[in-house]
């Protein structure tokens, strides 16, 4: 170690000049005698990770762009990339000061400067860009995003995170002018779908960090992807604010290796904001991040006995803004609305006798309306038209529409919604079979009758799904959903182009029928139909037309088609069912059709836990009772 | 920038068609994002090129058509029109709105003026809207539209309540 010193002390002479004297050894000296390398703060900044376990450890940084590193060991020695940054910090500055190592690794100088006390202070730099970046220091609060998921790209399914900088100065009060901090994978154009779930599983990408102002995030997320979001803002204090955007600064560009099970957005966001919250924010065990975890720890903490976030705003998608403008309406304002948005006729009594309010009211509910629908439907070019002329309509009213408090009908927001994680016991007993136990797991998300709360009502969202069974001293694996995802995405408005549509896909395993025990299959299934609401909050009927594959089981055949209605809803508040009637033939084996009947119950309203009692008949019958838990 | 050559060629068969006379004075619509980086003295193909923005979800792309790429306040101004137009283009009938008030923030524009100032807008918008060769136009002509009327506004008409850069 000393030997170390000395050298690198003699690379100081020869690397400064000027500041080459007695008080660059002195803060080098105090810099390793204080162990400074050593501090979880300095690993934190340059994401070390321990590679070895045993003592003495080692240690390796995640990011994998070189131009981090001021040392050329620096991405395995702390110590000596410690060595290299105060004496690239005391280096005189070249023409351009944004490339000197002040500019460059702003919150490490800032760490610095606050542990190490420096008889002669390092040159003045000009640190222009950074200066551009961090808004002149105007930035005054860090917010904490969370895009709801997105079922448009398998890596959005269980939403995403951004880190906001929030500027204080009183013209920006939309927050769209701020910086945004975003992280994710490069995927290269036109990849295939295979591919590229392939290589985000096992580490096939580099991710990097970006920023851009938030209008972009908001037209992306929120106009194209009609996703909602919810913005988090944290009680920091002016030096962590100034902590989190100094590192934010350093970390654009550089590269890590992408996992879309762990090492994502909801890891490293949470690696950044753990600079100064003082809690895991991530799963140190756990083999998969999510982002709603992140927020579901970040809504616990309290600093002070504070809580951590001092305010939760709801930005809504286009959709849900339509939804909660036209539950705002009066009953005279949604006739308007239906009339419209069936045909514009702008002669019709409904709207030419309508008060000036009303008419504005309407047609900027409108706007939502058919923003929504040329989002979903962009080959439709009659929405584009029918909007000119909603627009031009708007400009011959004067009248203001009234602007309507965003956080008026604010659904749920997502640390309401269910807990990401489960573990269920049960029993069964089937007629064929006997009686049996159960355990069931999943990492994530939802299933169909889940709370409600901070989701896409009656969806199911889940992921590495396993239920291992227990039947007459034997243990087998009962099914095992890879991924399964079911969207009932009811009408909210009954207007047209407004919802009804349903469909799942299904990729796993599991037995051919209840009439049997290791007789798994292994399956791709997929299917599309339509639903209607029945009476008020969520309760809907659908049908639903399926086609499947699978491996063969006794010459049951390999394709399958199916279908079945459902009717989900609520009996009671803290009872919710969903009961299936269902079909299935197999197009190309010689087993006959079967019915397909299931009935399943969820009671109780915790987040924690719940009950869960199922019918089901697929040949023979079963009945379930269990219990889960959830984290 | 995803599906940058293939939107491109697209966009420019297009949109080139009805837009071939652009004004001969550089307007900052043309002067950002990679547009001006690939096409400086062709603007057309400027904006075509700066309509190709990655819709991206979680996965990102280059930053090439960011605001490094565009200097000044118009230009800020210019991209952040292209992207929010839709919103704009409500807002401004509507005579309200965010979006409306964040560009004039970004030219730089006193609060106490805004109201002034987009109540002027909206009269000049109202014409260009009601035009019947308005419908023709691609949404980034259209949006091209609105930023000259704002450029226009805030350097002359508005002059001295904004400090453009």
């Amino acid at each position: 170690m000393r030997k170390l010193f000395f050298i690198l002390c003699l690379g100081c002479c020869y690397s400064s000049a000027v500041y080459c004297n007695d008080d660059i050894d002195d803060v080098i000296h105090y810099a390793v005698a204080n162990k400074l390398h050593e501090s979880d703060y300095w690993r934190a900044l340059l994401h070390y990770k321990s590679v070895s376990q045993s003592t003495p450890y080692s240690w390796e940084s995640e990011i994998s762009t070189p131009a981090f590193f001021i040392s050329e060991a620096g991405k395995t020695e702390p110590l000596s990339e410690l060595l290299a940054t105060i004496r690239a910090i005391y280096s005189e500055p070249l023409e351009n000061h944004n490339a000197h190592a002040q500019c460059l690794f702003v919150a490490r100088y800032q760490w610095l400067k606050k542990n190490i006390q420096w008889r002669t202070k390092p040159p003045l730099v000009n640190c222009k860009k950074y200066k551009e970046y961090s808004s002149n220091g105007h930035v005054d609060s860090v917010s904490v995003i969370f895009a709801t998921g997105f079922l448009g790209n398998p890596a959005s399914y269980y939403g995403h995170i951004l880190i906001k900088l929030n500027n204080k100065r009183d013209y920006n009060a939309s927050g769209l002018l701020d910086q945004v901090m975003n992280y994710g994978a490069v995927v290269p154009d036109n990849e295939n779908g295979i591919v590229y779930v392939v290589k985000g599983l096992f580490g096939g990408y580099d991710s990097v960090f970006s920023h851009e102002k938030f209008y972009r995030n908001n037209h992306i997320y929120v106009e194209n992807e009609l996703r909602d979001m919810w913005e988090y803002k944290l009680d920091l204090t002016e030096d962590e604010v100034e902590q989190i955007v100094a590192h934010s600064w350093e970390l654009l560009g550089k590269h890590f290796v992408y996992y879309f099970s762990r090492e994502n957005c909801a890891y490293r966001m949470g690696e950044l904001l753990e600079l100064v919250v003082n809690e895991p924010l991530y799963s140190r065990h756990a083999p998969w991040s999510l982002p709603a975890d992140v927020f579901e720890r970040l809504i616990k903490i309290k600093k002070a006995d504070a809580p951590l976030v001092k305010e939760v705003k709801w930005i809504p998608s286009r959709q849900s803004s339509f939804y909660r403008k036209y539950q705002l309406l009066n009953e005279k304002q949604k006739s308007i609305v239906g009339l419209l948005a069936n045909k514009l006729e702008f002669e019709a009594d409904a709207y030419s006798k309508a008060t000036a309010k009303d008419k504005a009211i309407a047609i900027d509910t409108l706007f939502d309306y058919f923003e929504y629908r040329m989002t979903l439907e962009k080959h439709n070019t009659t929405l584009k038209n029918k909007k000119l002329r909603l627009i031009r309509e708007r400009f011959l009213i004067s009248e203001k529409g009234g602007v309507e408090s965003s956080q008026a009908l604010q659904p749920a927001p997502p640390h309401a919604g269910p807990v990401s994680s489960m573990l269920r016991y049960g029993v069964y007993t089937n007629s064929l079979l006997g009686t049996g136990i159960s355990l069931r797991g999943r990492p994530a998300y939802f299933d169909a009758l889940s709370l409600d709360e901070g989701r896409m009502p009656n969806s199911t969202l889940t992921m590495m799904d396993i239920e291992l069974a227990l039947l007459n001293d034997e243990l087998t694996v009962k099914r095992f959903d890879l991924v399964n995802v079911e969207t009932l995405n009811v009408s909210q408005t009954g207007l047209p182009g407004d919802g009804g549509s349903v469909w799942r896909m299904n990729i796993g395993f599991a037995n051919q029928n209840l009439g049997c025990v290791r007789c798994e299959v292994f399956k791709a299934e997929g299917g599309i139909g339509r639903a209607v609401k029945l009476f008020s909050g969520n309760t809907m009927l659908y049908a639903m037309a399926e086609l499947g594959a699978q491996t063969e089981h006794e010459d049951s055949g390999t394709v399958a088609w199916a279908s079945h209605i459902g009717l989900i809803g609520h009996l009671q508040a803290a009872w919710k069912s969903r009961l299936i009637i269902g079909y299935k033939e197999y197009v190309n084996g010689t087993q006959t059709g079967n019915n397909i009947v299931k009935w399943e119950n969820r009671f109780g309203i915790s987040r924690n836990w719940d009950i869960r009692l199922s019918y089901e008949k697929n040949l023979e019958s079963e009945f379930y009772f269990g219990a889960g838990f959830y984290w | 920038m995803k599906h940058f050559k293939k939107y491109l060629m697209l966009l420019a068969l297009v949109i080139a068609l009805p837009a071939t006379a652009q004004a001969a004075g550089k307007s900052a619509y043309t002067q950002c994002g990679i547009g001006a980086m690939l096409f400086e003295n062709d603007a057309t193909l400027a904006v075509v090129s700066n309509v190709i923005w990655d819709s991206g979800t979680t996965a990102l792309t280059s930053a090439a058509a960011s605001e490094d790429t565009c200097k000044g306040s118009a230009a800020s101004a210019a991209l952040y029109i292209h992207e929010t137009y839709s919103n704009l283009e409500e807002e401004t009938a509507k005579g309200e709105g965010q979006h409306v008030v964040a560009v004039l923030n970004i030219m730089g524009c006193e609060s106490q003026s805004h109201a002034n100032i987009i109540g002027s807008i909206r009269n000049e918008f109202a014409k260009s809207v009601s035009d019947a060769s308005f419908a023709e136009k691609s949404t980034s002509m259209k949006a091209k539209v609105y930023s000259d009327i704002v450029q226009n506004k805030v350097t002359t008409q508005y002059a001295a309540q904004c400090q453009v850069i």
